[in-house]
Order: structure tokens, then C-alpha cells, then sequence
């Protein structure tokens, strides 16, 4: 850690004590409803860089490469030449192509997958136009096809690890090589203030990604430090996060008790040591976990929420229940001041459920069946309660899927070009961006590198990237990325 | 404050480029980021400088480069420009943007004016840190009274030249906390508090050190921060599967704490991390040490394996970015890309396996993960731009040390002959011993097996030898039973269930169900009898079965054996009901092919246990029964219509000699021949074991004398033997292999195991080759005296680059090694380094607070042999380590100076580290467990056993929650840990189960000592117990009026349950709180003590 990250955390600490200095304990331990507090000093400055156009994010994560030609992007050519070598077609240019070898870093050398698939493997599902924009969605989508006039959807991205640690990559920008650094989610949370002091500012849903593939590392924030590391949340009210509550017959009024007496015992000691910062930090701590203890479990509780809220997230149906809980308890923290939330779906330990090898026809209609109704309710849910505009959704997964068969019914990793898609927050809908050759092989035009995702995000947020440099911390101009302005409004 | 300068550098846009700009501020940047390194002090490209403006304008060996005010003639530009890869410069990286070419060309235009007095860069190689310390003299400050060792000179001298005023001695109580927390990583109990503020001896103080350092607690202590250096990771993967790090590295991380806890100086642990293998005397012990390259073992790349090495060699013992020179030349340090391929070059031969340790020798459960040379001859290219796909084979690299390090010191690698206990395992005592001795207990077990097999077949002999149907009567004297059916006799029988008729002389059952329909005597049996019953089975739908019952009390208690026509498997079986439920044994059934229609004799003779079945006058069944109990006999069917002609029973004749198997019941009769056969396999297995253990010793004893350093005459011979036996312990093994299939064909067969009996018959082939080719070798007259070794044996030599790194970095005139080690110990103690950058020592790096004392500490440790606990002892004896941490009133001006405390003029305080939180409550409770060393414990059970933190298992995602959230050393790399407050934290101290199951233990442990009543004397006793306890200290008069109102309010609250509202649901706490409202209080009061500001404190 840096001099200069350690002097700014304890500066913000120090702000955030002046800031409630004033406020009586009693009080404030009293007062467990959800409020609003005044934004504290942030992190570095707690300024916009620029007008911000969002205040939160909800990041939808596909954990193992969704096929970009079954979701987002057809390729009517795969049809046409299903079983035909695409050295044999029309597009056999594309093996030629430098991307193909100076875009690529393979970690796993002489695995099994990560080679080209010349045998052309036609589409899985049928496609039809949806919404006034008419846009193709796959019909794996009738839930989420309905709201594709508020979706902006980029069909050229590109990356650069053909094995899964692109799941790293997608959230750091860098390739897993090169090592850990901090993720999105957490330069957001290290760049902006708090919208709400009760809840962690960076939360993170569904299992989180293997160890393969960089664990941890992706809602992590490496060299920021820790505070600025994604918290766990699970949607049990009664377990939402690590050590949430004492349980074992425990009294809340007699815990109330104990944080009271810690309380008053600190500040006794703190009159000893007026230049500890350490000290009036962790008082402010104890008095935040407090208030955290009581409002976290209640952000899990959707008794609150009508059974039509509900059903329409699919928190009734078997296959749509756990996503569509992550996804309900995502607007309820947006809506109560979280900045950013991280959603993984379909971890398995392992590469990861999208992941489509081998029989990728049964599995994606798997995958995308969970999906699907929870995030359409989701992009419903905050446009009718007018929360969209300032909630930026953006659904994404760390690299296509090969045009050509692997095995006899699957698709191998495909860096070269996929598909992801954003909404809300000052994003336009009903737009395709950018597009991929005939086969779904290559980004060809307007390509973006995964980091313009994170730009378009920070900028919408506010923040310019550039301008939260870490001395000693080199970054690279990759690392930045470049905000994708044809897709906002 | 001067980091938040550069952030407004960063934050300055982009006005239009100015007509003059300036040299320094705008044009020197560009040159300096994108020029300097090929054309600046270390290269000079074409013989070019562009490091000052008039070496620019003096040109290169081909002439001027800028013409002032002629943008159009300067090469320079033209160069930056150029859309040519072959021209643009510079040739690698980025190019210049368009702003920063038209800033160099508005500078040109306008006349390329600089200043006058403009300095070149100065050589990265005349840098503090790359000159080898020397000692300098000890400044003589004024204030003898706090310079109590020549480290309080030092600062003394610096505080008075900044006028700074340092800080008074910290209480003797404080002290004892600090120094035993930073030594053993533990708080002092009440006991060695007491003791140390009662202590009225001047030399207190250095008892009280060397105390601590003989603790084997400051192994752990010391071990955990040096395994954050050393970058320490139990294994990790996928699974199962083993893709990072190695197993056994444990084994390192004991080695770490013993090491320590010995004091094995500084020089030596580096050399035997790297080295061990290479060093003269290696042992497993020591082979553990390697653990350090072990731990960077990558499945799935080497390049990534050996960066990580080259990476952390460097940081860990050099304080050099060796790292930052992978795809280029360094950027600040003159570490050239060649030099990080040479330094690569250096590991490139090594590999990791795993030996085997403590007599196991399947290492992969049990073993020692070492490095070791494997491929000597690998070459070493550099790769271009770091990229692997691109080596330069023209030009093979040689293993080295960055070469301008190489100044003051040389290089040189020797190859090394190694000890055969190092290459060979087979040679190790342990080993041997262990093969040895499992040789041993298989030839013992053998003889058992043999012994068992020998008295299967004896049984199998009696039973099936047992005498044949006598010609003499089954009954002796008068029947008690005997019946034609020519009418019933309700005297004798009760019908139960089914439906039974009596016609011409037959008895016939004719209920077909799938039940048991039952016709029993009326009179019981004797226990002793034997009985004859004429049947036909006539109809059924599937089992067919007609059967005797014995023993019996009803239909659902009984013993039976039937006859079943089932077409599925015909056969007679024993059965056994016991409450209704039956049992059906295995050796209680027999194969046997009975037909409907047919007439069948069952004849049943028992005595005591055993039970002999004979059908139609052959005995088909032998069954040693598991129980008796006195009964009637019965007749019965289950889904079947039986015809029954008469029954005849009466007491067993004595002269009736009873077939008995020698099986205890529920074993598996064997027949003889199987018997035979299994025998015949142990015979040749008990062969094979002996000459297994024969060819060992002599293998053993040819190994002992081969390998000495002095042969004998008997060597060859002693080879040959070895040979000899060898071959013949192959051929024994071939025979015993072979005879055990011939075993397991006829068992297969016989279960009708299909597969098994395909398997047996597909390896039959292989075996008869093996055979073949074992008798070929024995009877060969050729006589080689080639035997295989006991172990897999590795290379003989090893290059010695290893070796040569480790003593080229622990050489006195390494300018490096000693200051970063230094670094590493002051920070600990002293809570703040005194180079801040403790991995970079470089350009890059920052400077030292106080060069002189680093350097003067630096040599003591070479001139003490790299003592470190020398070193511990010079540190804590300073006045500096005893400062208080608290600034006086008296210290405002000094605060105003440094508020920073970069010039240490009082004590940092620390917060503990995520072990010594853990480690701590379990502590202060009573509750540690104190056992050392051993494999890495699960991570899970970490809340809920109470090991040291230090052995719980440390790895990527697998770490322990609860010492991740108080900021636990990264898997990755750790030169120096956080120090986080944040809520989670707090969360999990209040609510974790160790914090409440702890404190309530303390609680208790101390009502036990101090009285259970509510009394104002026992509450006050109470909380002075609990808070020297905890914090080491008495309670203030303030804090004793919060606690003691705390108290007495949680137990007016506690006593009304009632009106209470439980959390509900959560974690499994196994220790409940207290019934009594005031003692549940007390325990409240512990919890909030634990979490209290100073207990997570060193003051």
C-alpha cells in the first residue's frame, strides 16, 4: 500500500468522524429506520469529475462465456454454411486475420480448448425482431426481448485471455497474467462517496468466481485496500453477510447494551489520545456495523414487497427463484443508496455454468431461462418506480463463443468478439452497437476492449478514471478504456 | 500532503499548446518519458543524450538532431513522426501524441531555448543503496540519558539538527504489553505483568527480552512475518487437483518457526530457502527450507512459475524490481531485459518433487516438497518484449546477477556433486528403514494369510470329507413325530394360514400368495433332531419355495430351510425369521436345480448349531446356525402349491456325525478346490514377500557399500547379489501374480462375476509374458550386475547457480541483502520502516529516514553472523522502542514538524494483526491450544478450534473469514500488511462465535475465582480481573463507574426476559450464556472488553 492510499483513507476516516462527531450515540443507535445520511467526505474528494448522468450501478455477470451468436448477435451465416470449414466459405479471410494470434494470451497452453473450430456449428435458437427498435434478440429471451427499446447492446467487444481468467480480466481489465488489480466496482467505491452510511457502498451477490479464474480477485480492489473490496451479500435475511448476527439466543437490547459500554469505554480513551486516528476510526466503525447489523438483514426481507413484485421477479418459480431474489434485493439496495452492485450467475466452482463445451443448445436455454424473467422484472421494476435513469444495468460475461463446433454439439472460448449489453442511467435504448464479421468471429466495427464498459460506466457515474491515478501505480492507457459515446444519450 | 500535489499534476487539461514552451515543465517530460532510456545516462543510442537540452542540440554521431527554429530540419522530429516502424521513435512503446509532438516542435520553432545551469540525470548505478554498507561512526549526541545504544545516537542526532522533541519513556506496564505482543505475538498475563512490575532489578528489562526470545512463541511470531516476505501459500487448485504452490509446504513454514526459535542466523535461512539441495549436508530437515521456490509451483506455465521466482527473490532478499526489466530494460533501475533472463537463467534447471519423510513413503500423503536441478541443459533466451512466443535462440543466455551489481562482487557458479542421501532417497537411513520394515510386516503378513489359508482348506477338507449318509437310521429310538397324511390329525398339526387339504394320502397346500402359508406341530421339538419331509412342488407363480420350520413360536418367529423352484435360480436355502423380518445368509444357500413336478426328500439333521440339509440322500447344505431356541416344527409354502407324502422326525442319532464348516457364521463357505487354490496363491505370495525382503538387504547392502565414499573390494559382488536376488524377488512376484488370478478365474467363475472373471482372463495373458520373461532372466547366464534403485533417483550434480545466488546475496559486500533484512525487523518493531518502499530499494525506492543507522545496523548484522536475535535484543533495548506512543502537550511544536512521526521522536502505535487478534482472545480467555507445528488445519474450523492462526490453512479463497477481514497477508504478495478499521471488523469481533464463546468462557473462569454472588465487591473485584486480563491494565475511575453502571443496568435488563427480543436464528454456539441476568452481565462485559480499542492495540 501507498503512502499517498494510506493518507487518504485516514484523511476520509477523519472526515467521516467530523462529519457525526456532533451526533449523540443514543441517538443515533435509536434511530434504525433507513435513512438518508448526508453524503460523507469521499474518497479522494467526494466530487463528480464531471456531471454525473447515474448514481448506481447493478453489474449482471455471466460466469463462463455466453455465446454472443444465441444471445445477442445472429450470424444467419452460421446457418448457411452449418458444417462447411470456414476456410471453405465465403469469410475464410477471418482465419487470417492478425487478431487471431496478437490478441490472444493463453494461460493454459496445450489445453483442450482454445483453438480454432473451423467447422462452421449453425445457430441453437431462432431469433426474432422485438420492441419499436426492432432488434433481434434470441428467443431464449421472451422475457428480456420485451425490453430491448432500453437496452443498448454492443456486439464488438473484444479480450484478451482465451482461458476463463477473463472473468478476472473482465472486472480489472488486465489479463490474469499480469496479475490482480483493482476491479471496477471498487474504483467506483474508491472514487465516490456514500449514499447511505447503513450499508456497505460495494456489494456483491451469487457465488462469486472460482479460484481457477481469478476468485476473489474480481470484486476485489487489490492495491486500493481492502475497505474497497465488494462485500458478500447472501439474500438469507438471516445470514446476508459474514458474522451478520450473534444469534445463539442473544438479546438485541443487551447487544445494544454492549456497543453502548464500548462506545463510552473508547471515547474515554480517546480523550487520552487525541491525535489516534486509528482509534476515532474504529468508534465510528463499531457505530457503523451497528447500524449495518440492523439494516442489511432488512434489505433481504421482501415481505415488504407485493406478491406481484414478487412473482414478476420469479422469486415463485424453482429455476428463476435465486437469481430473481438477487436481482429484487439489487433494487431494494440501489434504492436505499448503494452504489454498486455485483451480481454473479452460474458459478460452479469451476469455469462456470455458461460454459457451453458441449451440449451449449440445452444448456444456454438453461442458462438464460434463470436469467431471463429476473432481469427483464428488474429493468421494469426500476423504470416503473423511475429509478432507471439514474441505475445503470449492465449485463456481461467474459468472452463469446467459437461460430465453429467444438465437439459435436458445443463452442469453445471466443476472445475475438462478443456481445454485452447496459441500460438506463443515461444510456440510449433500443440500440445495437457495433458488430461482429458475418460469422460472429471478429469485432469488426467500433470495436471496444472490455475497460470502454467500465469507462462508460465511471463516466456516467461521474468519474473520470484518469483522474483517480495511484502514484506508484502505473496503468496502462488500456486500463482506462475509452467510454463508448454512441450508445449513451 | 505530497500526494495530493501530484494528483492536481495528474488533474491539469489540456490547454493549447503555448507559443514558447517552457523546457523544463513541458518539453524536458516528454524526452525524460520516452527518450532517456536509450539516449541518457546509461545508453547513449547513435551517441546520442537527449538528458540535457545542450547534449540534444549537440547531436549524435551522425549529426544534429534539432535545428533551432527549424522544426522541418530536425531529425528529431521527423523520427517521432514517422509512420515507419522501422524509423518512428522511439521503437518500442507508445508513440508521442500528437500534443507532445507539437510541444516539441512549438520549443524547436521558437528556438529551442534552455537553461543554462541544466545538470545530466544522474547514473542509476551510483544509487545509496547499491554501494555496500559501511559502518559509520556513532554520532555523540549531548542527552547521554536516552542514548542508551548507539541506534538512540542515531535519532538523538537527527532530532536535535530538526528540533524536534522525542517522547518519554511509555509505563513499565505498557512496555511489558508491547514488547511481548511484538515478540510472541501474544499479550503478558496477569502473572508476568505482576511479576515484571514487582521485578525492582536494573536488568529487568533485558530479562524480560531474553524470556520472550526464548519462547518457542516467537518462532510463530517472527515465522508469520517472514512468511508474508517470503510470500508464503499452503497448495492450491481445482479440487483435488494440485495447481499452485506445493503440498507439503507446511513443511517449510515448521521449518520457519524451528529456525527461528534456534536462531539460525539470517545468511543460512537464505541460503538453505534457495540452496538447500546444493548445500553440503542436506537432509529432509533442511530440503524443507526450499519450500521458498516450491511455493511458486504453477500446473499449467513455467514462464508464469519462474517470473514469480525471479519476481520475489528479487523483492523478498534484494529489495530489487528485478521484475520491472520482463519485457523491457528497467524504467529507474539499471537492470537490463538481459539481466532478467540471466537472473531467470539461474532457475531455470529447477524443478520440484516430493520426497518422501518420517517414515511414509507415499509422498503424496506424506512427503517433503523440495527444489532440485532437473534439466541442467534447459537454455535460457530472453524473450522479446516479455512475450514467450518470441525467444532469441541466437543467443543463449548464461545464469548471472544483474551485471552492475556485479561490480563489487563476482559471480560464480561451481556445479555441485551431491551427497547421495540428496539425489537418491533410497540412500536416506529413514528410508531404507522404513522399506525395510514394511518389507518385514508384509512377510509376516503373508505367513498369517498363509496360516489362514492353510486352515480353509482343512475345513474345506472336513466339510467336504465329512462321512457320507451312514447306513444307519437319522433317528435314534422312537419318532416323535411321524405322519403318512392319510387324514388329518389335528392332534399333531394346526393349521395357520393357506389353505390345506388332505387327499388320497397326501397332504396338499394349495393358497397361492406371496406369504408364508403354515401347517405347524403341535408338540415342540427337541433341540437335537432330524427330520424327513416327502414334497412335490405343483404350482406357484415366480418363487416356488416349500420349505421345514424349526424352532418355531409362529409365522414371523422361526428357522427354515426350503427347497425353491424359482427359475431364476433354483436352489435349497436356510432362513431365518426374527419378528417378522427375514434373513437370508449367503453360506446359508446353495444352487441347486429343483423343478416343479418333481419328488424331492428333505431331510434336516441339527445338533446344537449346526445344520446339515440333505435332498434326495445328498448333503447339500452345511450351516452353523446363529441362534436356537426350543420350538415346534412346521410345513410350509410361500407363493407355491405344494404336494407333501409324510414326515418323519425324530431325536438325532448320536452315531449321525454332522458335517461342520471351520467358517464362523456369515462367512462364505469355501469349497476345496477354491480352498487349494487360495493356498497355493499364499504360498507364493509368502515366497515372493521373502524374497522381496531378501533382495532388499542385499540391495540395501550393495547400495551401503557403492555409495560410501570409500567402495569396498566386495562391491561388485555385492551388486551382483543384489542383482541376482532382484531378478529372482521379480520371479517369485510373477509366480504369486499368476497363481492369484488362476484363484480369482475359478471365484469368479464360481460367483459368476462376469466382469471380474473378463478382467481375470484379459490379464492372464500379460502375467504368462511377465513369467516368462522373470524365469528368461533368472536362467540368463549373462550376468548383469545392474539393480533397480530403491527409490527414484535424481541427478547426481547439481549447476550450483542456486547456491552461487545465495552466497552472492549473503556476502558481506552485497549492498542489499543486509539493509532489506534490517528494513524488515525495524518496521515490526518500530511500527513504520525506515525505507518505506520495503521491496524496492532502487531509484525508485524512497530514500531511508536515517541512512547512517540503517547502515550501521545493516553491518552489525553481517559483523554479529547475521544474528537476528542479536538484533531483536539491540532494537528493544534502544530508549527509542520505549518511547511512549502518545505525544505530551510538551511535544505540540514537534507534532507541528513531523506529524507524520517520520523521524520516530515518539512510538508508533500498531494495530494487531489479524493472527494476534484471533490468537489474542483465545489467549486472554484460556482458551489457546499451544501444540506447534504440523500440517495446515482447515480453514472452516478456525472459529471453532483454537490452534495458533499461523497453521490454519493460508491460500487463495481458502483463507479464514474471520482473519481476511482483519487484513490478513495477501497469498499473493505481503511485504507489509494493512492496517484497516472497517465495520466488518467490528462485526466480526462482536458476533463471531470464538468472541462469545470465549468471553463467556473467561467469565466464567473468573466468577469461579472471585464468588458467583451479586455482590458491589465481587462485581469491582470482577472488573479488575477482566481488564488486566484483556488490557493489562486497571480500569480508570471513570472507566470502572461505566462498567460497574453497565453491569448493574444489563442485569435489571436481563431479568426480564420477557420483555427482551432475541436475535432469533444464527450461528451454533456451544456455550450457552449464563442463567443468572448478573452473570450473563459479567459476560457481556468480557465481549465488550475484547473489543475495546486497546486490547486490538500496541501502544
Amino acid at each position: 500500500m501507498t503512502d499517498f492510499a494510506r493518507s487518504n483513507r485516514r484523511d476520509f476516516l477523519l472526515d467521516a468522524t467530523r462529519g457525526l462527531g456532533g451526533v449523540a450515540l443514543g441517538a443515533m443507535l435509536a434511530d434504525d429506520g433507513i435513512t438518508r445520511a448526508a453524503p460523507a467526505t469521499s474518497v479522494p474528494d467526494g466530487l463528480a469529475h464531471i456531471a454525473p448522468r447515474a448514481k448506481s450501478v447493478i453489474w449482471l455477470f455471466m460466469v463462463g462465456g455466453a455465446s454472443h451468436m444465441e444471445t445477442f448477435d445472429p450470424k444467419p451465416a452460421l446457418n448457411k454454411y452449418a458444417g462447411v470449414s470456414i476456410d471453405k466459405t465465403p469469410f475464410s479471410e477471418t482465419l487470417k486475420n492478425p487478431f487471431v494470434d496478437e490478441n490472444v494470451r493463453i494461460v493454459v497452453p496445450d489445453d483442450a480448448n482454445g483453438h480454432i473450430w473451423p467447422k462452421v456449428y449453425p445457430l441453437q435458437v431462432g431469433y426474432r425482431k422485438r420492441g419499436e427498435s426492432g432488434i433481434e434478440v434470441s428467443d431464449w429471451w421472451p422475457h428480456l426481448g420485451e425490453c430491448i427499446d432500453d437496452l443498448a447492446v454492443v456486439r464488438s467487444m473484444w479480450t484478451t485471455d482465451n482461458n476463463h481468467g477473463a472473468q478476472l480480466q473482465f472486472h480489472t481489465g488486465r489479463h490474469s497474467l499480469d496479475g490482480f488489480f483493482p476491479t471496477v466496482g471498487s474504483w467506483i467505491h474508491y472514487g465516490l462517496g456514500s449514499l447511505n452510511d447503513n450499508l456497505p457502498q460495494f456489494i456483491v451477490m451469487g457465488t462469486p468466481i472460482a479460484d481457477c479464474c481469478g476468485g476473489q480477485g474480481a470484486h476485489g480492489a487489490n492495491y486500493l485496500g481492502p475497505e474497497h473490496n465488494g462485500v458478500q451479500l447472501d439474500v438469507d435475511p438471516a445470514r446476508p453477510l459474514p458474522f451478520a448476527t450473534p444469534g445463539g439466543a442473544l438479546y438485541r437490547e443487551e447487544q445494544r447494551g454492549q456497543f453502548e459500554l464500548l462506545d463510552r469505554l473508547n471515547q474515554l480513551t480517546a480523550a487520552e489520545h487525541p491525535d489516534d486516528d486509528a482509534l476515532r476510526a474504529r468508534i465510528k466503525s463499531y457505530q457503523l456495523a451497528y447500524r449495518m447489523q440492523m439494516t442489511v438483514p432488512e434489505v433481504m426481507e421482501f415481505s415488504s414487497e407485493t406478491k406481484s413484485i414478487r412473482s414478476k421477479y420469479g422469486i415463485d418459480n424453482s429455476s428463476t427463484r435465486t437469481f430473481g431474489q438477487q436481482c429484487l434485493a439489487a433494487r431494494r439496495m440501489v434504492e436505499r443508496g448503494v452504489r454498486f452492485v455485483q451480481i454473479f450467475h452460474g458459478s460452479n466452482g469451476g469455469a462456470g455454468r455458461w460454459d457451453g463445451h458441449s451440449n451449449l443448445q440445452s444448456g444456454h436455454a438453461k442458462v438464460c431461462l434463470e436469467t431471463d424473467q429476473p432481469i427483464a422484472a428488474l429493468i421494469g421494476d426500476l423504470k416503473a418506480r423511475g429509478m432507471l435513469d439514474e441505475t445503470l444495468v449492465v449485463w456481461g460475461t467474459e468472452f463469446g463463443r467459437t461460430p465453429g463446433a467444438q465437439n459435436s454439439n458445443g463452442r469453445d472460448h471466443h476472445p475475438y468478439g462478443f456481445s454485452i449489453w447496459m441500460a438506463g442511467g443515461g444510456l440510449k435504448g433500443g440500440i445495437a452497437h457495433g458488430a461482429t464479421d458475418e460469422l460472429g468471429f471478429h469485432a469488426t466495427e467500433h470495436r471496444h476492449y472490455i475497460t470502454d464498459v467500465h469507462a462508460t460506466v465511471m463516466q456516467q457515474l461521474g468519474l473520470d478514471a484518469k483522474r483517480l491515478e495511484i502514484p506508484g501505480r502505473k496503468r496502462l492507457e488500456i486500463d482506462y478504456g475509452r467510454p463508448i459515446d454512441a450508445v449513451i444519450a | 500532503m505530497a500526494a495530493r500535489i501530484l494528483l492536481l499534476v495528474v488533474i491539469v487539461l489540456q490547454p493549447a499548446v503555448a507559443a514558447e514552451p517552457d523546457y523544463d515543465r513541458e518539453v524536458k517530460p516528454i524526452l525524460r518519458a520516452h527518450c532517456f532510456r536509450c539516449h541518457g545516462v546509461r545508453k547513449q543510442e547513435a551517441g546520442l543524450r537527449l538528458d540535457t537540452a545542450a547534449a540534444a542540440l549537440k547531436g549524435s554521431e551522425n549529426g544534429h538532431v534539432i535545428v533551432p527554429r527549424q522544426p522541418g530540419k530536425s531529425r528529431l522530429l521527423h523520427r517521432v513522426r514517422s509512420q515507419d516502424k522501422d524509423m518512428r521513435m522511439p521503437p518500442e512503446g507508445a508513440a508521442l501524441s500528437a500534443r507532445e509532438i507539437a510541444t516539441l516542435t512549438a520549443w524547436i520553432g521558437s528556438g529551442a531555448r534552455h537553461p543554462d545551469d541544466e545538470l545530466p540525470e544522474s547514473d542509476p548505478t551510483d544509487h545509496w543503496a547499491f554501494r555496500a554498507p559501511v559502518r559509520p561512526p556513532v554520532p555523540q549526541p549531548g542527552d547521554s540519558m536516552r542514548v542508551r545504544n548507539p541506534l538512540d545516537a542515531f535519532l538523538a542526532q537527527q532530532h536535535r539538527q530538526r528540533g524536534l522533541i522525542r517522547s518519554d519513556p511509555a509505563s513499565p506496564a505498557v512496555l511489558l504489553r508491547r514488547v511481548t505482543l511484538d515478540l510472541v505475538g501474544l499479550p503478558p498475563t496477569p502473572a508476568e505483568l505482576t511479576a515484571f512490575l514487582n521485578d525492582q532489578r536494573p536488568d529487568r528489562w533485558d530479562r524480560a527480552i531474553d524470556r520472550l526470545l526464548q519462547n518457542p512463541r516467537h518462532g510463530e511470531r517472527w515465522g508469520r512475518h517472514w512468511m508474508d516476505v517470503w510470500r508464503y501459500s499452503d497448495w492450491y487448485g481445482y479440487q483435488k487437483q494440485l495447481r499452485n504452490s506445493s503440498r507439503h509446504i507446511w513443511r517449510w513454514r515448521d521449518w520457519i518457526v524451528e529456525s527461528l526459535n534456534v536462531d539460525r542466523p539470517y545468511d543460512e535461512m537464505v541460503q538453505q530457502m534457495l540452496a538447500a539441495d546444493e548445500l553440503p549436508g542436506a537432509t529432509p530437515e533442511t530440503l524443507r527450507a526450499t519450500g521458498f521456490l516450491a511455493r511458486n509451483y504453477y500446473l499449467f506455465n513455467r514462464n508464469v512459475w519462474l517470473d514469480a521466482t525471479i519476481e520475489h527473490t528479487g523483492k523478498a532478499f534484494l529489495g530489487l524490481t528485478i521484475n520491472c526489466a520482463r519485457c523491457h530494460d528497467h524504467m529507474f533501475d539499471p537492470v537490463t531485459q538481459k539481466d532478467y533472463y540471466q537472473f531467470r537463467a539461474i532457475f531455470e534447471p529447477h524443478q520440484i518433487r516430493t520426497d518422501p519423510i518420517d517414515g511414509v513413503l507415499d509422498a503424496k500423503k506424506r512427503g517433503v516438497s523440495l527444489a532440485y536441478d532437473a534439466k541442467p541443459d534447459t537454455p535460457t533466451f530472453l524473450f522479446e518484449r516479455g512475450n514467450d512466443k518470441r525467444p532469441d535462440k541466437s543467443h543463449p543466455l548464461v545464469a548471472s546477477v544483474p551485471e552492475f551489481l556485479q561490480l563489487q562482487q563476482s559471480f560464480r557458479v561451481t556445479p555441485v556433486q551431491l551427497a547421495a542421501t540428496t539425489y537418491y532417497p533410497g540412500a536416506r537411513a529413514s528410508v531404507r528403514r522404513t522399506l525395510l520394515s514394511e518389507a518385514e510386516a508384509t512377510v509376516d503378513l503373508r505367513r498369517r494369510e498363509l496360516a489362514e489359508a492353510e486352515k480353509a482348506v482343512q475345513a474345506a477338507n472336513t466339510t467336504t470329507k465329512a462321512p457320507p449318509a451312514a447306513n444307519v437310521s437319522p433317528i435314534d429310538g422312537t419318532p416323535f413325530l411321524v405322519d403318512d397324511f392319510s387324514s388329518p390329525r389335528p392332534r399333531l398339526w394346526k393349521t395357520t394360514t393357506g389353505k390345506w387339504t388332505w387327499q388320497k394320502s397326501r397332504l396338499v397346500q394349495s393358497h397361492v400368495a406371496a406369504a408364508r402359508q403354515m401347517c405347524s406341530a403341535t408338540q415342540p421339538h427337541p433341540a437335537d433332531f432330524s427330520v424327513t419331509l416327502k414334497l412335490r412342488i405343483i404350482g406357484g407363480t415366480t418363487y416356488h419355495s416349500v420349505g421345514i420350520g424349526f424352532d418355531g413360536i409362529d409365522a414371523n418367529n422361526l428357522q427354515s430351510v426350503y427347497l425353491s423352484a424359482y427359475a431364476q435360480g433354483a436352489k435349497i436355502q436356510f432362513t431365518r425369521v426374527v419378528d417378522g423380518r427375514a434373513t437370508y445368509p449367503t453360506d446359508g444357500q446353495r444352487s441347486l436345480k429343483i423343478q416343479r413336478g418333481r419328488d424331492y426328500e428333505l431331510r434336516l439333521d441339527i445338533r446344537g448349531q449346526w445344520l446339515n440339509a440333505w435332498v434326495d440322500g445328498q448333503r447339500q447344505l452345511v450351516f452353523r446356525l446363529p441362534a436356537r431356541r426350543p420350538g415346534t416344527l412346521s410345513i410350509w409354502t410361500y407363493d407355491a402349491a405344494a404336494e407333501f407324502d409324510s414326515i418323519r422326525a425324530g431325536a438325532l442319532n448320536p452315531k449321525i456325525v454332522l458335517a461342520q464348516t471351520a467358517t464362523a457364521p456369515g462367512k462364505t463357505v469355501v469349497d476345496l478346490q477354491q480352498a487349494r487354490l487360495n493356498q497355493v496363491t499364499s504360498e507364493k505370495q509368502n515366497e515372493a514377500a521373502r524374497a522381496a525382503l531378501a533382495n532388499l538387504q542385499a540391495r540395501i547392502a550393495a547400495d551401503r557399500d557403492r555409495l560410501s565414499s570409500s567402495p569396498s573390494d566386495q562391491a561388485p559382488a555385492l551388486s551382483l547379489k543384489a542383482a541376482q536376488l532382484h531378478r529372482l524377488s521379480v520371479l517369485r512376484q510373477a509366480e504369486a501374480d499368476l497363481a492369484a488370478n488362476i484363484a480369482e478365474q475359478r471365484r469368479a467363475t464360481l460367483s459368476k462375476e462376469d466382469k471380474a472373471l473378463t478382467k481375470a482372463r484379459e490379464q492372464r495373458k500379460q502375467l504368462d509374458k511377465r513369467l516368462q520373461q522373470a524365469q528368461q532372466a533368472v536362467s540368463n547366464k549373462k550376468l548383469d550386475p545392474g539393480y533397480p534403485p530403491l527409490t527414484k533417483t535424481y541427478p547426481k550434480t547439481s549447476t550450483g547457480r542456486r547456491l552461487a545466488l545465495a552466497k552472492w546475496i549473503t556476502d558481506r559486500r552485497n549492498p542489499l541483502a543486509a539493509r532489506v533484512c534490517v528494513n524488515h525487523i525495524w518496521m515490526r518493531h518500530f511500527g513504520s520502516p525506515l525505507v518505506t518502499s520495503v521491496f524496492d530499494f532502487g531509484n525508485n525506492g524512497r530514500r531511508p529516514v536515517f541512512p547512517a543507522l540503517l547502515d550501521w545496523l545493516a553491518v552489525e548484522l553481517i559483523e554479529s553472523g547475521w544474528d537476528m536475535k542479536h538484533l531483536h535484543r539491540l532494537m528493544l533495548n534502544s530508549s527509542a522502542y520505549r518511547m511512549s506512543s502518545s505525544p505530551a502537550p510538551a511535544q505540540s511544536e514537534t507534532r507541528g514538524r513531523d506529524p507524520d512521526n517520520r523521524f520516530l521522536w515518539r512510538m508508533n502505535s500498531k494495530r494487531l494483526e489479524s493472527e494476534l487478534v484471533r490468537d489474542g482472545v483465545l489467549w486472554v480467555c484460556g482458551g489457546l491450544d499451544t501444540r506447534m507445528g504440523g500440517p495446515e488445519l482447515d480453514a472452516g474450523t478456525g472459529l471453532s478450534t483454537a490452534r495458533r492462526s499461523i497453521y490454519y490453512r493460508h491460500a487463495p479463497e481458502k483463507m479464514m473469514t474471520f482473519l481476511d477481514l482483519f487484513d490478513a497477508a495477501s497469498t499473493h504478495e505481503c511485504y507489509r500488511r494493512d492496517e484497516t478499521v472497517v465495520p466488518q471488523q467490528a462485526l466480526a469481533l462482536v458476533n463471531s462465535r470464538i468472541a462469545i464463546e470465549q468471553s463467556r468462557r473467561l467469565a466464567r473462569r473468573l466468577d469461579r475465582a472471585i464468588g458467583l454472588e451479586n455482590t458491589p465487591a465481587n462485581n469491582r473485584r470482577f472488573l479488575e480481573a477482566v481488564f488486566l486480563r484483556i488490557l493489562g491494565r486497571e480500569p480508570s475511575g471513570a472507566e470502572r463507574t461505566v462498567c460497574l453502571e453497565f453491569l448493574a443496568g444489563q442485569t435489571r435488563l436481563l431479568s426480564q426476559p420477557k420483555k427482551l427480543t432475541p436475535f432469533g436464528k444464527g450461528q451454533t454456539i456451544s456455550v450457552p450464556p449464563a442463567d443468572q441476568p448478573h452473570l450473563r452481565a459479567r459476560e457481556n462485559l468480557v465481549l465488550v472488553l475484547l473489543n475495546h480499542n486497546e486490547f486490538l492495540t500496541i501502544r
